[in-house]
């Protein structure tokens, strides 16, 4: 370890803290626009950091990208538009609760169980990366593969009243994944010899059309009402002092399982929010209550693990330059540019570097309670606008964020094309959230599968001749036989019931 | 737009025939056991079962449920024309962004909607060109997002700073 | 980027420019380079240390437009789409791959070739705990057995960085299609079936796996370059140990659609070239760990010619395009 002294005088430079200040507004305001995303906010700060100091550099990006992300849960609970694919798990749980007048608790048990959650995981990353890294190097094909299976499940957690309808748009979702080029031999699928179909539906704007712009159809007609209900803004600071200690358990789970999913290459944020929502509405009691409680639950286990996924995901990136999604995939580009070569050199040559790496993502998690409040109350003064005027302004940042996404104006087709099929989905009762899991799960599920397949010559026993894949396979298929089981017996009791009642 | 959970359920699975089918035109190259087709054709399969599951679900609870519910934006000609007018211009946009750039395009779309919506064209037009001024000075100017100039291509070295 | 000298300079001369551009003055606006590629990573990386210089050394200014999808057939196709007037071309690197697989039918004719920038050489890499310490051991342990060993190759099979390898094998008489070929979604996902003992070996650049190589846990066992790589002296030379000079792995370059003129490749070229030779690039590609390498649209044209009869040799060996 490196003396504090010496990191904290390096934080101390005001030039460090303006371009802390800077990119924390920065990453707050492009997260909190409905249609604009964390991975834009961080793609689009390259060309302006790529030639400043390598400290700032990394500060800024750390620092814009981890606001954003939580900035993201903002237009979710407001105006049920997720700003990240993330956020997609618990958007409905917060929109209810701002329904119900209740926003100032949905958003902040949200901000702080993002700063929760970044304060932990940088806590862990600070003490064991080294050593987590390591762990987290041993996953194959074979692991990660179980692991999309694990996650496939969470589906059924959002599927809403049907599961068969939920199923279809999973189903929906890995097959849209299918599109463009196969992972494996690289051959075209469905693309219709057009090139764009050729480069895949990006997923960004996916979730734009079928949450945002489906959203905006929707409230395109009947009265001109309120985009969103009034929120009592004063009370966010109290409402999380509250909400702290009853929520104890959800909070540390979700940071824990945040910073272990987002430490594997990969895996990534989001299937670690998905992950994390999952377990808090199965495995305890509050969090699986349709209740208030429940959903505060719910959303701060989840929230928690976005955030904590972040830090984890610098653990393999620092210690062995490998990204652990498309946000530090940047990060770990920054590093190199600014010749902060990441690697366990790292934390031998300039260990006061790495360590006031993991300091600025401490203070930027802390500096999100007092900014985050602020966001919050700035989004809620716009949101008293009128909706005819604010819903055409949140169209064109869906088209921009979009665009500026993917660079190409298919993405821009891509975002009508799914907002119309959004809306008829939702009015057909077909829950969004699982295509959004599917799209997200599809490549890594197909191509770990493959990639074992082609491996072991076709032997499917090689899914569970290793120890850790052995492991979470049989963990998987436990889990998925509880589901089934439950979801049919539930269906029998529920048949009889009505059965029951049709014969009275 | 809602329909019968049948028709969810027939639409479901035509999807999903329609993927397994096309599934199996996808061949292994070289020697690969399992091929881009393999995926595909798990999913089209459990599409049409879903689909298929649906459809029988949709045929025992649903009974005496109209085939069609028709769309509440059919109510009243205003709501249908602001139900459509944000497709319209998602597409105006695609189409006109290049040719008139994205200044003019932007000015056009968010006019264009805040008068569907309702709003005096005075104030639609003024909103409409401030919001894009602000929008393509923050985005194109300063953040170099490479948005198209259209008209002004001949002079946009002066707007990216 | 400010460039109030250079805002200044336009402003003089836009009556001008408006009226009539021929090549003599070009660029009259700002010129725009399609990266394939995502935003961070190789291609994009050099390419804006590259644009920059330019920006300094000739007074343009230069936006890039990221288009990263398909593995690059999307980027690829809007450079070759784009109208041949010189302000919009793209970074072209190894390209001929893609027709094997169907995904796209890029030639050397589709493109008008600049000058090449940068260069990152393919070597052989194998995990800490492998039995094979030297190049030969590995080489002749495949020649022996081709169908027992598994090489992951980084990127998609039959591209940048298993080619020249399977080429380089080739050469040593190793029958290169009984060689189980993992794909990967780029360095580090082999890196990791590399660590935790799913593969064999890998096919990837130097600068991706210096980390765990300084970790001690994957070792390099040859590089394919005919002159040591710096920072990386003591790796084998590939040449070495097959018996001639062995070169292969990713070049980065500028190129424009078809159909450009003489005379703006000239004036992109020289760019190019002061770009390359200026101090702030030099140092800039340094620290962040990317090779040098210069060569001129002749050289680039020549260099684009070989890659595309060497792709042609070695993917009918792996047996792709049967």
């Amino acid at each position: 370890m490196v003396d504090a002294g010496s990191i904290l005088a390096q934080l101390a430079d005001p030039y460090l803290l303006l371009v802390i200040m800077v990119s924390a507004a920065y990453g707050l305001a492009i997260g909190s626009i409905p249609g604009l995303t964390a991975l834009m906010a961080t793609a689009l700060l390259v060309p302006f950091i790529i030639f400043m100091a390598p400290l700032p550099a990394i500060a800024s990006i750390i620092t814009a990208s981890a606001m954003a992300i939580f900035a993201g849960d903002i237009p979710g609970a407001l105006l049920r538009m997720p700003g990240t694919p993330a956020s997609a798990a618990y958007t409905d749980d917060a929109f209810k609760l701002t329904r119900q007048g209740k926003s100032a608790t949905a958003l902040g048990a949200g901000l702080f169980a993002s700063a929760f959650g970044g304060v932990a995981s940088a806590t862990i990353l600070t003490l064991a990366a080294p050593w987590l890294a390591r762990i987290a190097l041993s996953f194959s094909s074979v692991e990660y593969f179980w692991l999309g299976v694990l996650g496939l499940s969470c589906a059924t957690f959002v599927a809403g009243p049907s599961l068969l309808k939920g199923l279809a748009s999973l189903l929906f979702g890995l097959f849209l994944a299918t599109m463009g080029l196969d992972p494996i031999s690289g051959m075209p699928r469905f693309t219709f010899g057009s090139t764009n179909l050729v480069g895949g539906l990006g997923l960004i704007p996916v979730l734009i059309g079928l949450f945002a712009v489906s959203e905006l159809l929707r409230n395109s007609y009947g009265q001109d009402r309120q985009m969103s209900e009034k929120a009592k803004p004063t009370s966010i600071l109290k409402t999380v002092v509250k909400l702290m200690w009853p929520h104890k358990i959800g909070l540390l789970r979700g940071s824990l399982l945040g910073t272990i999913v987002g430490s594997l290459p990969g895996a990534g944020s989001d299937i670690a929010a998905w992950i994390s929502y999952a377990l808090a509405k199965k495995s305890s009691k509050r969090g699986g209550s349709d209740t208030e409680e429940g959903a505060v639950e719910r959303i701060m286990s989840a929230s928690a693990a976005n955030n904590a996924s972040l830090g984890g995901a610098y653990i393999p990136a620092t210690v062995f330059g490998i990204p652990g999604d498309a946000i530090t995939a940047i990060v770990i580009s920054v590093m190199f540019i600014k010749g902060v070569n990441p690697g366990p050199t790292l934390f031998l040559n300039q260990p006061q570097v790495i360590y006031a790496i993991f300091a600025i993502f401490f203070l930027a998690n802390l500096l999100m309670l007092p900014l985050g409040i602020a966001c919050i109350r700035a989004f809620g003064l716009i949101l008293r606008l009128p909706t005819s005027i604010i819903s055409p302004v949140i169209l064109l940042f869906c088209i921009l964020g979009a665009f500026s996404v993917e660079n190409t104006l298919f993405a821009v087709g891509l975002v009508a094309l799914f907002g119309l099929l959004g809306y008829v989905m939702e009015e057909n009762e077909v829950p969004l959230a699982p295509a959004i899991l599917g799209l997200i799960l599809g490549p890594l599920l197909e191509q770990t599968f493959m990639t074992t397949m082609l491996k072991s010559q076709g032997d499917l026993v090689t899914f569970f001749n290793r120890p850790i894949g052995g492991t979470i396979g049989a963990f998987t298929i436990l889990v998925w036989a509880l589901i089934i089981g439950l979801k049919l017996f539930a269906n029998r009791a529920k048949t009889d019931d009505s059965l029951a009642d049709t014969a009275a | 737009m809602k329909v019968h959970d049948s028709i969810v359920g027939l639409v479901v699975a035509i999807l999903g025939g329609a993927i397994a089918l096309y599934s199996q035109s996808l061949v292994p190259p070289r020697h690969l056991n399992y091929g881009p087709g393999f995926f595909p054709l798990l999913i089209g399969i459990g599409l049409l079962l879903v689909g298929g599951g649906l459809m029988v679900q949709g045929y025992v609870t649903g009974r005496g449920q109209p085939l069609v519910q028709r769309p509440r934006w059919l109510a009243s000609r205003d709501f249908t024309f602001r139900f459509w007018i944000i497709p319209i211009a998602i597409l105006f946009y695609w189409l006109a962004v290049t040719p008139l750039g994205f200044l003019a395009t932007s000015t056009i779309l968010l006019a264009m909607i805040q008068i569907a919506n309702g709003v005096r064209w005075k104030l639609a037009v003024t909103v409409a060109l401030i919001t894009s001024v602000v929008v393509n000075i923050l985005f194109a100017s300063i953040l170099h997002v490479p948005l198209s100039w259209g008209l002004l291509t001949p002079i946009s070295g002066w707007f990216i700073w | 980027m400010i460039h109030p000298r250079n805002t200044l300079l336009l402003l003089a001369c836009a009556p001008a420019m408006v009226a009539a551009a021929s090549a003599a003055d070009f660029p009259t606006r700002p010129v725009t380079i399609i990266v394939p590629a995502a935003a961070g990573g190789g291609g994009d990386t050099t390419s804006r240390i590259l644009a920059r210089s330019i920006e300094q050394e000739m007074g343009w200014t230069v936006s890039i437009i990221n288009q990263g999808q398909g593995g690059g057939v999307v980027g690829l196709t809007s450079m070759v789409n784009a109208a041949p007037d010189g302000y919009t071309i793209g970074l072209l690197f190894p390209y001929a791959g893609y027709k094997y697989t169907g995904q796209a039918t890029f030639e050397g004719s589709n493109f008008s070739p600049i000058a090449n920038f940068n260069g990152d050489s393919s070597s052989l890499v194998t995990s800490a705990s492998s039995p094979f310490k030297t190049l030969a051991e590995a080489l002749d342990a495949i020649k022996a057995d081709p169908a027992k060993y598994k090489i992951h190759c980084s990127g998609g099979c039959g591209s940048v960085w298993d080619v020249p390898v399977a080429g380089m094998m080739m050469d040593y008489g190793i029958d290169v299609e009984k060689i189980t070929w993992i794909p990967g979604q780029g360095a580090a996902t082999g890196l990791q079936e590399l660590a935790s003992g799913g593969v064999d070996f890998q096919t990837v650049s130097l600068p991706e796996a210096s980390a765990l190589m300084t970790a001690g846990l994957v070792r390099a066992l040859g590089v394919l370059s005919p002159t040591p790589v710096p920072g990386f002296e003591d790796v084998t030379l590939a040449g070495d140990v097959v018996g001639h000079p062995v070169d292969g792995g990713t070049w980065r370059a500028l190129g424009g659609p078809a159909g450009l003129s003489a005379e703006i490749v000239g004036t992109w070229e020289e760019a190019v070239e002061k770009a390359v030779q200026s101090e702030s690039f030099k140092s800039a590609m340094k620290t962040a760990n990317f090779g040098i390498k210069w060569m001129n649209t002749e050289d680039l044209a020549a260099l684009m010619k070989r890659h595309e009869e060497d792709t042609a040799r070695v993917m009918a060996a792996l047996g792709y395009g049967k």
